[in-house]
């Protein structure tokens, strides 16, 4: 054939097969062709490793390279569809500049911090890692080592990495960049429902009539989510879809109803639909009464910065000091009950505190947030009349409000999450469905989405935070380190009751000498966190070392001391969890490039290097002040390890991961179906890693409303991932109401039964009046939150609101390169978007190069006033994952300070021309 | 500010967003054919405009359309993921277009399927 019949014969090949996948009539000859096309070729499911979404994917290979990706018909998630993400599954194992070799930074052939990068064996790598670690350990103990994964990080690597960090080094400094984009859903959780992860599911997208998206570009961030809710508005006449958002997006070109509001007051527009529900008598008094309590906690909990200024750099003194000190503005008097001009000392509370009150304190609480009160706070078009406005509003209401028959699905992921309130919106989401009784049913619920592909499976549910143990159980729980400490076969106080740093925490530690070692996974941390001009340059502090496990070189990697070649998706034998409690497997399918190995195969390793007696004796622990432990210190457990039979001089390795019980899964498996498994023949000793440790994590869910399903079931060829819990064989789509969920008793009706946080004292709006412990068994708690301001409000100086955000034109950056080819040599692909009336306030045009600086930095952007983003005015846009413009130099580093999740999208910011 | 060292030369990827490959175009292998089979789902009124639009795109080839459903079936050629993935991009901003989905994929090294080097040009042009 010549290239270009053969061309055209792939080309109906393809077509047949896409035609077919979606279901439009292809003739038997067509397909028949095709299937021709792929002769020799090798199907089998995989997962996409793009966002949380979680779409099935089938994936060929032929003569040991993947050639083609389609998306899996079966999969119930997309149905045979991908995004543009999709594209790069396949061909992102083979970029050029793929890491091949261990690199580290030597001069005259040893490790040097200040030396070049050196390809080296993986041998010298850990060596030098080794010594590092042990360095810095010896010194300070376990709170001075961090570990820094993903929720892209496998469900087994995470778990790999947990037990190594808690059960061997019994240090809690474990946290995934899940804390950047998840931690706010996590806590919402708890206080609301004592039990992570959403109850609602994908099948909800095309049973809902009203879906409510609050701050959640879906076209953009999951535009497969987004093709099933808009498919469903399309076929169902009636149905509405409602975008309430910052800046006008791409769901707005579909959308019925659009909101512009000001950042933060998400919180105003929420309590005000609560107040109209109650107002109205729409809410569920029977469903209440039977399933909820109403709660609240302490108002001044400040910005989750640092309370000293000693850190800051000059021009960020006076943000830094809103920590300690606040000054409630004329809206936060109003909402909050308060005199105008109150210096509220903040951060004194425990931001996490909360207590049951009345309903009538409840409503108490709601009554400030009238209709013009909430609209003339929230309002964030300037050039919308406030009277459309309030019209809006109204109609929001009157959807929320519309009925029993009517079917309603909220919708949110980091819009609400990067949030300086995070948690309470979320709770404040929970609020509307509980007070109307319509969460965890068909079509019906509060869904929190989520951003990576195994945030819930691996970082939230393994529980790779500074806080958590598998399925939902905390370090800060005795009865939970017990359960865990039995199931690992660990001495009872092996493990630490001190929560660890979370992720920020972490990064600053390296800047104030408290955090000396850090080993990142499947992160760029130093590009994504906020405010990098610290950590970047903390990094290269002398006390510091830097271990950063990558696919590709990062800009973590050019401020890492090792760099370790992390083999990538199909390359090894994992699994995801997505934002429905699905957890989805694949096989291994090809072979990392180079010495490129699996994080599980690192974590595994690093453990050989360790001997009982340099973990489990007595360690240094400053601050830990908790019962049953000796002060400051973590006591030695080597006696009791002794009489469990170890001895000091046995290995991480074979005490955590290489006993008798994961030894029983032997390698190879039928289950392989004649696929590789690299990180097996690389240990050598013949067990089945990936399983065993599935199976050994397996073991905290079943029972504990976490059940998970075998692996050996996952692997079956008829399942495409399975949501949990999953008792007698059967999945589950809706958590908590009879019928759907098998931990709900027949009569019940519905039981929030998640076991966290549950007995909590009762008081009114403004404090605990009885701190006596009220248990709440099978109750979600409905919790009043009030609006509350941002730290870094507009000012003379800075007086552009900045917000970031993912962007898909952005989200790889060739198309404004080829637009622009001579700005590209200036400032790469920078884009900032503006108002044209800003812009021209400014001097500044469409495609002018300029300054943004904030007072933590400032870099070069190129100035867009025309894009589909089209933000108010006031208001600027900086798109976050562009290697060439590292926005998070400008972000300010507050956090929520329930969650410690970082508030990416509201900075002051000004802007001149470059 | 510090030192990078050599590595500096390097560029740089973001595993968390979605890992760009080289963009450099000197560097980019010409001799790959990328080919993808992609849903484009357009508002059922506007099909026929949106289909008409596609049909002018360089490198794509409109494939079946059903004016019921807004439904079109196209594939799309192209010498490098960044382009595949920029044409999608491209055809999302079409007026009418709702969703552009990609649903198959084929990459594969054949060098039976190079590009003549005057098509090269051509395909690489948006």
């Amino acid at each position: 054939m010549t290239s270009l019949s053969r061309r055209e014969f792939m080309k109906k090949s393809i077509a047949a097969t896409t035609a077919a996948t979606v279901g439009l009539p292809v003739t038997k000859a067509a397909l028949a062709q095709a299937r021709n096309a792929e002769a020799g070729w090798k199907w089998d499911k995989s997962v996409c490793r793009f966002c949380g979404t979680g779409c099935g994917e089938q994936v060929a290979t032929f003569e040991g390279k993947i050639v083609a990706i389609k998306g899996d018909p079966d999969a119930p998630v997309n149905r045979g569809l991908n995004c543009i993400k999709g594209y790069f599954n396949g061909r992102i194992l083979y970029g050029e500049d793929r890491l091949t070799q261990p690199l580290m930074r030597m001069k005259n052939g040893k490790f040097d911090k200040t030396g070049d990068f050196v390809p080296v064996t993986w041998e010298q790598a850990f060596d030098e890692i080794t010594a590092q670690f042990k360095r810095v350990y010896k010194e300070k103990g376990p709170a001075a080592v961090a570990m820094l994964t993903s929720g892209q990080s496998l469900v087994q690597e995470g778990y790999a990495a947990a037990k190594l960090m808690k059960g061997g080094f019994r240090s809690n400094n474990i946290d995934p960049n899940a804390r950047l984009c998840m931690a706010s859903a996590v806590v919402g959780f708890y206080q609301t429902f004592g039990i992570d992860e959403p109850a609602n599911c994908y099948d909800d997208f095309e049973l809902a009539d009203i879906t409510v998206l609050w701050g959640n570009n879906m076209a953009e961030a999951h535009p497969i989510l987004w093709s099933r809710a808009t498919d469903r508005r399309l076929a169902a006449k009636d149905s509405r879809i409602i975008n309430i958002t910052t800046y006008r997006n791409m769901c707005s070109d579909i959308a019925d109803l659009e909101i512009i509001f000001k950042p933060n007051t998400d919180l105003a527009i929420l309590n005000y639909i609560a107040r109209e529900m109650v107002q109205r008598n729409a809410v569920n008094m029977d469903f209440v009464n039977k399933h909820c309590v109403f709660a609240t906690g302490p108002v001044d909990i400040g910005y989750g910065m640092r309370p000293t200024d000693k850190f800051a750099f000059p021009a960020e003194k006076d943000t830094q000091a809103q920590q300690l000190k606040h000054t409630i503005d004329k809206y936060e008097a109003i909402a909050q009950r308060r005199k105008e001009g109150t210096v509220a000392e903040t951060a004194k509370a425990a931001p996490d505190a909360h207590w049951q009150i009345s309903y009538d304190e409840f409503k108490r609480g709601l009554e400030p947030y009238t209709l013009d009160f909430v609209a003339e706070l929230a309002k964030g078009d300037p050039d919308e009349s406030l009277n459309a406005f309030k019209n809006k509003l109204k109609q929001l209401a009157d959807y929320y409000i519309s009925g029993r028959q009517k079917n309603i699905l909220s919708l949110w992921c980091m819009g609400v999450n990067q949030h300086v309130r995070g948690v309470w919106v979320n709770e404040q989401i929970y609020m509307l469905h509980l007070l109307l009784g319509k969460h965890g049913t068909p079509g019906n619920g509060a869904f929190s989405l989520t951003g990576q592909p195994s945030a819930c499976g691996t970082a939230r549910e393994v529980g790779t935070f500074s806080h958590r143990l598998p399925a939902d159980m905390l370090v800060a729980n005795g009865a939970h380190r017990a359960r865990t400490e039995k199931l690992w076969k660990l001495p009872a106080k092996t493990l630490n009751p001190k929560v660890g740093t979370a992720l920020m925490v972490a990064m600053r530690g390296l800047e104030d000498g408290s955090v000396n070692f850090v080993w990142t996974q499947t992160v760029n941390l130093f590009q994504s966190v906020p405010n990098t001009n610290h950590w970047l340059k903390a990094a290269r502090d002398p006390k510091n070392f830097i271990v950063v496990a990558d696919s590709y070189p990062t800009l973590s990697g050019k401020v890492a001391d090792v760099i370790l070649p992390a083999a990538m998706i199909n390359e090894k034998w994992g699994g995801y969890g997505n934002a429905e409690r699905r957890m989805q497997v694949w096989r291994q399918r090809v072979n990392a490039p180079g010495q490129a190995r699996a994080d599980v195969w690192m974590m595994l390793e690093f453990s050989k290097r360790f001997t009982l007696k340099e973990v489990w004796g007595e360690l240094p622990l400053p601050g830990l002040k908790v019962d049953g432990f000796p002060e400051n210190k973590m006591p030695s457990v080597l006696e009791e390890a002794k009489k469990m039979g170890y001895n000091e001089d046995m290995t991480l390795y074979e005490v955590l991961f290489a006993h008798a019980d994961n030894k029983k899964f032997a390698w190879p498996d039928p289950v392989a179906k004649g696929e590789d498994n690299t990180v097996v023949k690389l240990l050598g000793d013949g067990w089945f890693v990936e399983k065993a440790l599935f199976e050994e994590y397996r073991q905290f869910t079943v029972g504990h409303q976490h059940d998970l399903a075998s692996f050996d079931e996952y692997y079956a060829d008829n399942v495409r991932g399975l949501r949990w819990p999953i008792v007698n064989g059967k999945e589950t789509k809706w958590r908590f109401s009879e019928g759907n969920d098998p931990y709900v008793k027949p009569g019940e009706g519905y039981n929030f039964y998640g076991p966290l946080l549950k007995a909590t004292g009762t008081g009114d709006l403004d404090g605990v009046k009885d701190a006596t412990p009220k248990p709440l068994p099978g109750r979600a708690k409905i919790f009043f939150r009030p609006y509350a301001a941002y730290p870094e409000q507009l000012s003379k100086e800075y007086d552009l609101q900045l917000c970031t955000g993912r962007i898909l034109e952005h989200w790889h950056t060739g198309s404004m390169t080829r637009r622009v080819p001579e700005l590209h040599r200036a400032a790469p692909s920078a884009v900032l978007y503006m108002h044209e009336a800003d812009a021209q306030a400014r001097g500044l045009k469409h495609q002018d190069l300029t300054w943004v600086e904030t007072r933590r930095g400032k870099i070069k952007m190129i100035l867009d006033t025309r894009g589909r983003n089209k933000v108010a005015k006031g208001t600027i846009f900086g798109a976050f994952f562009d290697e060439g413009v590292q926005v998070n130099q400008l972000t300010l580093d507050a956090t929520d300070p329930l969650s410690l999740e970082p508030d990416y999208k509201k900075s002051a910011a000004k802007v001149y021309k470059a | 500010m510090f030192s990078l060292g050599k590595y500096d030369a390097l560029t740089y990827t973001d595993s968390r967003g979605g890992c760009r490959l080289n963009y450099d175009g000197g560097k980019r292998e010409r001799t790959h054919m990328n080919m993808s089979g992609i849903l484009v789902v357009a508002k059922p009124e506007q099909c026929e405009e949106v289909a008409a639009a596609l049909a002018k795109l360089p490198g794509i080839e409109v494939f079946q359309k059903d004016v019921e459903s807004g439904k079109i079936v196209i594939v799309q050629e192209a010498t490098s993921i960044e382009q595949e993935a920029d044409g999608a991009r491209v055809i999302q901003q079409i007026p009418g277009v709702i969703t552009v989905n990609m649903v198959y994929h084929y990459f594969a090294d054949d060098p039976s399927l190079k590009y003549p080097s005057s098509e090269t040009a051509e395909l690489s042009s948006y």
